[in-house]
This record gives structure tokens, C-alpha cells and sequence, in this order.
């Protein structure tokens, strides 16, 4: 009889999941370069099997039956903004290196800006890998041209370097739009891939789509509520009129 | 669970700057020089939460939960705006990039962008507030005429005289960085620890723009982009007010368990 309870609570507690996995993508329908999460479950039995050994969460002392989010990595709609320094790169699976205090990191957020020493760095201050090292700008209008590839009054002084990698769902994200590549990450040196200047990418998300998924988890927590209800009022029945003298 | 109410919260909050931004665009739409806003927004931090997983007994790696979105930055966009003509002989517009270097009463130098100049009564070339051009030709208070030139030579005619003289120059600061210069109000820029020194140049000369006399520059506040922009905050502020809703109703939900 437990196991009702202990279904409808790990139920709700997994919604619970869900919803601040849609809150946070709703709350960056506006940040360049995100990358939508959804959220990733595995058959209920699967967890409901093990109740009580050491696969509990601790957390929540219930178990989930969701992995976790999992990022979709697919292209988002590229807006103009006219801006020299925003970049965006309209397919998927390539990104911008960048160099942080734990090594390189990689994004497809190209909101980029000139640091006092004339470096390109993102708008976070990381510096912008390029092909021949850090790209120094003398003027913050430069030409770039699809490969890459940036030039100051004609002059070619340095080259975007644009990563393709197969495996991004390897990837961990961190925050400011940046990935931190796992062990298995396969990082190559991508090879046709058009870059955009005055372009950024927005959200490959759709608001459509995640408030659909906002009102099925709150109806499906709801039915969760109901069960315990349900439970309870059995239990209720079960106490009073069976056990009547 | 209380995390989605605060991200649907920080969604809000950042939009919340986001119509500011806008309204205080449009509210320039008209400002000689002024430069629009535009705000940039990040994802906020990825907390770790303990992962269950497959295995037996293991728990890998974690789950990376992000906490919302927030205004990362407010930069300044520097395009150029409409050069129109006012037939006024002290207004000048540059056309291109750089700056004017005006020098503020405790001394120290601002920029600007905002040519509608006067001549104080020292015969000085000011900023409508009387914020004198740095190195400021002195304009003799008998001259008939002032001009110009595109490359900053500014000369005047003098009663009598044929040849007009060439009273000074106006040199114009541009750099690298302009996005970090600080916006002080009345069209003022001041540098900030993140602003590379300025180089200077004669207008035309290395990426700088001519001068244009007589002209003056518009903002670059374009009108549809901003109320589309204004639109879609509205739309952005209001789904973030959905989730704060249904977080609320999922709460109440597992107060009511047992009623």
C-alpha cells in the first residue's frame, strides 16, 4: 500500500523538476546563445524497483525518474542586430572557443566586445581563441567575413577559430552561455562553416512549446495530488468502517 | 520547487530592465548624439544537484540545474545616426566614428558626440551646457564668419581681411572600446577602468569621421526596432509571469494534500 504514496510523491517531486527545468528556459526566451533543456526520465519502474537501498535520492528521499536536463543542442532563429562585434554561426554542432581559468570552454553565444588592451573577449571578459592566438582589434568596427576571418581597414589580422563537435550532449554548461567539454568530448577543427557578422542566435526554444509542457506537468501533478487523495480517503474508509465495532 | 518561482522571478526582473532600457530609448528618440541602449542578457548559474543514477549504489557526475536569467550587461551602441542639416554655423556633426573632448569644471575631460557647440564668452567653443572643447580655438568676438573645414581646421573671417584665418583645430578622440565608456547624462561620456586611452586623430584620418558643419547628428534610436522590442518584453515579461502562477498553483496543490 506504501508504494501508492510513496509513486504519487516521487511523481510530484520529479514535476517539481520538470517545472524549474521549463522556469529557466522561460526565463532566457531573451539570452543569446542558450540552449533550450528538456528534461530526461527513464521508466518509472526502473526506479521504483530499488526503493529503500542506496539509489534514493537523499535529497528528496523519494526517487526521481528523471536523468536530468539534458541540453538540445539544435541551431535557434539568428536575429540582425547590425552590431560589428555580434557573430553568430547558423548551424548546429559548431562553436566559438574560448579561453577561461579551466581551459577552453565553448559557446555559440557572439555578443563579443574589446577588452582596454584591445583583445576580443565575450561579453564576460573570457578572451576569443583565435586561429593564430588572441585577436587584438585597433578600432571596434571590424570586417568579418563568413570563414572567419577579420580584417581592419583591408587588413587581415586574425581568424575566428570555430569548433565542430559531434558529441555537445557530453558537454557541461556553465553559466554566461558557456560549455565546459567532458572527457568525451570530441572537439575538431571545423571546416565550412559560414559565421554571420551583425547576427546573434537567440533561444532554440518556443514559448508555445513550453507552456504546453508547463500545463501538462501541473495537470499531471495534479493527478499525482489526486491519487494521494484518493489513498488517503481509502485509508480513511479502511480505518473507520472495516475497523468499526 | 520554490527555484521555478524564483527563476519565473529573476525572467521577470530581467524584462523589467529590459522595458526600461526600451523606454528610456524611445524617450531619446529625438536627443542630438544620443547612443541607444541595449541589453544583453546570461543565464544565470548551474547549481549541482545529486544525481540517482542507473548504476547500483552510484551516484556520477550531477545534475546541472540553472537558476534563471539576468541582465548581464547595459552597453551602449554605437552606430551613427541621421547627420541633418540646421544651417547653424556653430553645430557640427561628425561623420564616423570618434569623439569630442570637452574638458568638465573640475578639470577633467568627457566626451561627446553632440556638436551643437556655442561660443562662451571667451570666444571658446562649448557644448550646449558651456563645457568647453579641449585646446578650444579662441574665436576673436569681431569675426564675421566661422567655418569648419571637414578636417578640423577651424577658421574665421575677420572684418577687412580677405583671407580668413585659421584660428585652431579640432582634433577628434576615438577607442577601442567604446561600449565602456560611462554615459554621465547631457550627452557626456567619461572613461571607466575598463576604457582603453583614447588615440587622437585628425578628423578624417584613421577611422575617424569628417566634420561636418552646419549639421547635426541625430540619435540612432530606430523607432520600429524598439517597439518590437517592447512588444516582445512585454510577451517575455508575461510567460515568466505564467510560470510564477503555475508554481503557485502547484504549491497550493501540496498544501491541499490533505485537506
Amino acid at each position: 500500500m506504501a508504494d501508492a504514496l510513496t509513486a504519487a510523491a516521487s511523481i510530484m517531486n520529479t514535476d517539481m523538476e520538470r517545472m524549474n527545468i521549463i522556469a529557466h528556459n522561460l526565463a532566457n526566451t531573451g539570452t543569446v546563445g542558450y540552449k533550450r533543456q528538456m528534461s530526461l526520465a527513464v521508466p518509472f519502474t526502473e526506479r521504483m524497483n530499488v526503493l529503500g537501498g542506496n539509489r534514493v535520492n537523499p535529497f528528496f528521499a523519494m526517487p526521481l525518474n528523471t536523468v536530468g536536463p539534458v541540453t538540445d543542442f539544435s541551431s535557434g532563429p539568428v536575429r540582425y542586430t547590425g552590431n560589428p562585434l555580434d557573430i553568430a554561426i547558423p548551424s548546429p554542432n559548431a562553436f566559438f572557443e574560448i579561453q577561461t581559468e579551466q581551459g577552453s570552454a565553448y559557446t555559440r553565444r557572439g555578443t563579443f566586445q574589446v577588452d582596454p588592451q584591445g583583445r576580443l573577449v565575450t561579453d564576460q571578459g573570457h578572451v576569443v581563441v583565435g586561429e593564430t592566438g588572441d585577436i587584438v582589434l585597433r578600432s571596434p568596427q571590424p570586417v568579418i567575413d563568413a570563414k572567419g576571418q577579420i580584417f581592419e581597414q583591408g587588413q587581415l589580422i586574425g581568424s575566428l577559430r570555430v569548433v565542430s563537435i559531434t558529441n555537445p550532449e557530453t558537454m557541461d554548461a556553465g553559466s554566461g552561455g558557456l560549455f565546459l567539454p567532458g572527457d568525451k568530448t570530441q572537439v575538431d577543427a571545423a571546416k565550412n562553416v559560414p559565421v554571420r557578422q551583425g547576427f546573434v542566435e537567440m533561444p532554440n526554444l518556443s514559448s508555445v512549446q513550453e507552456m504546453v509542457r508547463l500545463m501538462e506537468t501541473m495537470r499531471h501533478f495534479e493527478a499525482a495530488q489526486k491519487i494521494v487523495q484518493g489513498y488517503d480517503d481509502m485509508m480513511d474508509k479502511a480505518l473507520r468502517k472495516i475497523g468499526e465495532f | 520547487m520554490i527555484d521555478s518561482l524564483y527563476i519565473g522571478a529573476t525572467g521577470m526582473n530581467a524584462q523589467q530592465l529590459n522595458v526600461d532600457t526600451i523606454a528610456n530609448n524611445l524617450a531619446n528618440v529625438n536627443t542630438t548624439g544620443f547612443k541607444k541602449n541595449r541589453v544583453n542578457f546570461e543565464d544565470l548559474l548551474y547549481r549541482d544537484a545529486i544525481k540517482a543514477s542507473a548504476e547500483e549504489g552510484v551516484t556520477t557526475g550531477a545534475l546541472p540545474i540553472g537558476s534563471g536569467a539576468r541582465v548581464g550587461s547595459s552597453l551602449k551602441i554605437f552606430t551613427l545616426g541621421d547627420i541633418k542639416t540646421t544651417g547653424n554655423p556653430t553645430d557640427v556633426a561628425i561623420r564616423g566614428a570618434g569623439f569630442f573632448e570637452i574638458v568638465l569644471p573640475d578639470g577633467s575631460f568627457a566626451y561627446t558626440r553632440n556638436g551643437a557647440m556655442q561660443i562662451n564668452k571667451d570666444g571658446l567653443l562649448t557644448t550646449a551646457e558651456g563645457h568647453p572643447l579641449k585646446n578650444a580655438p579662441e574665436i576673436p568676438p569681431d569675426a564675421t564668419e566661422l567655418v569648419i573645414q571637414p578636417d578640423g581646421k577651424v577658421l574665421v573671417s575677420l572684418p577687412g581681411q580677405r583671407e580668413r584665418l585659421e584660428v585652431g583645430e579640432i582634433e577628434l578622440a576615438t577607442f577601442i572600446n567604446p561600449s565602456s565608456l560611462r554615459a554621465q547624462g547631457d550627452g557626456i561620456f567619461v572613461v571607466t577602468p575598463d576604457t582603453a586611452a583614447p588615440t587622437y586623430a585628425k578628423p578624417g584620418e584613421d577611422g575617424t569621421g569628417a566634420l561636418a558643419q552646419t549639421f547635426l547628428e541625430s540619435s540612432n534610436v530606430k523607432l520600429i526596432e524598439e517597439l518590437i522590442g517592447l512588444v516582445v518584453a512585454q510577451r517575455a515579461y508575461e510567460i515568466n509571469s505564467k510560470v510564477v502562477q503555475a508554481s503557485d498553483e502547484m504549491m497550493g496543490m501540496a498544501n491541499n494534500l490533505r485537506r
